[in-house]
């Protein structure tokens, strides 16, 4: 496994490289750091692992070239640490009988900078050192320093952190405001990648970025305004060919106003849509529902 | 925050898990964990399951420590052919272009700055696999 990842480095940057990828939409995509976890505690070895179960400090990594991260900070909104945290989690590999009693205190773990493509200190303090991991991080890489995307993206932060702002837990309506302000700057970017000077693989690269981006923005927006959207099937398992029927909500939990609701679906390629007859029906003041789509027999096919 | 994280195992175990906790929790970055295997061949110490349907019972139990730890999974097409003790084993059944190719298939599909690699390569990793 090591050594492929060693190889997927160097290769996931590089276009002529499994080109064919870009049929599934991936596009070439080089990652600016490399780390190699340590094992700095030992583990249960004869079960074929390391899992680093003491998070002890180790005097042998403590030097230039490797970062140590302590997940035993105390975490304010969950109310215990990080590693207490990730223990919780960790139990959950039960058919592995994973039982890892999580306690407060310090936890370290250390990791190795095994090749690095912008400038680091000596000594690492975060995993980040180097780097700009918030949006504008796009301008550096792929983007070759866009001013355009730089200045677009600036914006879009300076939304989030009045977002951050206007959020209250009570009402995040407010907060959805800048996010939406957010969002449509995110489609300027999108729709104004094609005009700037940068190379066509990096293009699509940004694109792709900046449709999932998109996709967050959109979720955590229709979370503010207390919107859900459901979609079900009337059957947990389907198999081609069999006709079901899919249902969709759209519930309006905060009463905003919206002017139209269009229900589309989408389906993988491959798959074909025989019949649909929607039957709306008119909102249900009480409840908040504000547009139900039952798609009848909806026959799905794989080709 | 948008930077991304890309972890990278061959078991759904072998993950750094306090990362994925640190990394999403503390600084709001996507801490991705991608497994080669969804780690058919080990053991079952709750239930009668093995092989294939262990791979799946195993894949949520991993989804089930991404639902705490704030990271997401993701999975390679590989089958965990049970304990190895060299990586050449695993290369030969695996295919070593296919294992390139299937990593490369993850960075893209994530766009990382950062990748940490949970194994060397080396008789060091305690598995074949790893
Ligand atoms: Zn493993």
């Amino acid at each position: 496994m090591g050594k492929a990842t060693y190889a997927a480095f160097d290769a996931a940057g590089d276009p002529d490289q499994f080109s064919e990828l870009e049929k599934q939409g991936l596009f070439a995509w080089q990652p600016r750091k490399y780390y190699h976890s340590e094992n700095n505690s030992g583990g249960d070895l004869k079960a074929g692992g390391a899992v680093n179960i003491f998070g002890r400090i180790n005097r042998e990594f403590e030097r230039d070239g490797i970062l140590r991260i302590n997940t035993g900070e105390f975490d304010p909104i969950a109310g215990c640490t990080f590693q207490e945290q990730a223990w919780l989690a960790y139990n959950k590999n039960q058919t592995q009988s994973m039982g890892l009693a999580p306690k407060p205190g310090d936890f370290f773990y250390y990791f190795s900078l095994y090749k690095s493509l912008v400038s680091v200190p000596d000594r690492e303090t975060q995993m980040f050192d180097g780097l700009d991991p918030t949006l504008t991080g796009l301008a550096d890489y792929p983007a070759n320093g866009s001013f355009f995307l730089r200045r677009k993206l600036d914006q879009v932060k300076e939304c989030v952190n009045q977002a951050i702002q206007e959020f209250r837990t009570d009402n995040p309506v407010s907060a959805s405001k800048p996010l939406l302000e957010s969002l449509s700057i995110l489609h300027e970017i999108r729709s104004g990648l094609e005009k700037e000077d940068l190379e066509s693989i990096a293009k699509k690269a940004i694109d792709f970025y900046l449709a999932g981006k998109i996709k967050d923005f959109e979720k955590v927006a229709a979370q503010c305004l207390g919107l859900r959207l459901e979609c079900l099937a009337d059957t947990a398992r389907i198999t081609p060919g069999q006709p079901f029927r899919l249902s969709s909500k759209l519930w309006n939990h905060r009463d905003i106003q919206i002017h139209d609701a269009i229900f589309k679906i989408g389906c993988p390629g491959g798959w074909k849509i025989h019949s649909i007859q929607p039957r709306f029906r008119t909102q249900i003041k009480k409840a908040n529902l504000i547009k139900q789509l039952q798609t009848k027999f909806l026959r799905l096919h794989i080709l | 925050m948008t930077g991304t994280v890309l972890h990278i195992g061959a078991h759904p175990d072998d993950e750094d898990i306090g990362l994925l906790s640190y990394m999403s929790h503390k600084f709001g970055v996507r801490a991705v964990y991608w497994s080669a295997t969804r780690g058919e061949g080990g053991q079952n110490r709750i239930g009668p399951y093995k092989g294939e349907s262990l791979g799946v019972f195993r894949t949520w139990e991993s989804l089930a420590s991404r639902a705490l730890d704030g990271g997401e999974s993701l999975y390679g097409p590989f089958i965990d052919f049970g304990y190895s003790k060299n990586g050449e084993e695993s290369l030969s059944k695996w295919g070593s272009k296919e294992m390139v190719k299937k990593i490369v298939r993850a960075i893209r599909m994530v766009q990382p700055q950062i990748i940490v690699s949970r194994w060397k390569g080396i008789s060091d990793d305690f598995h074949g696999h790893h």
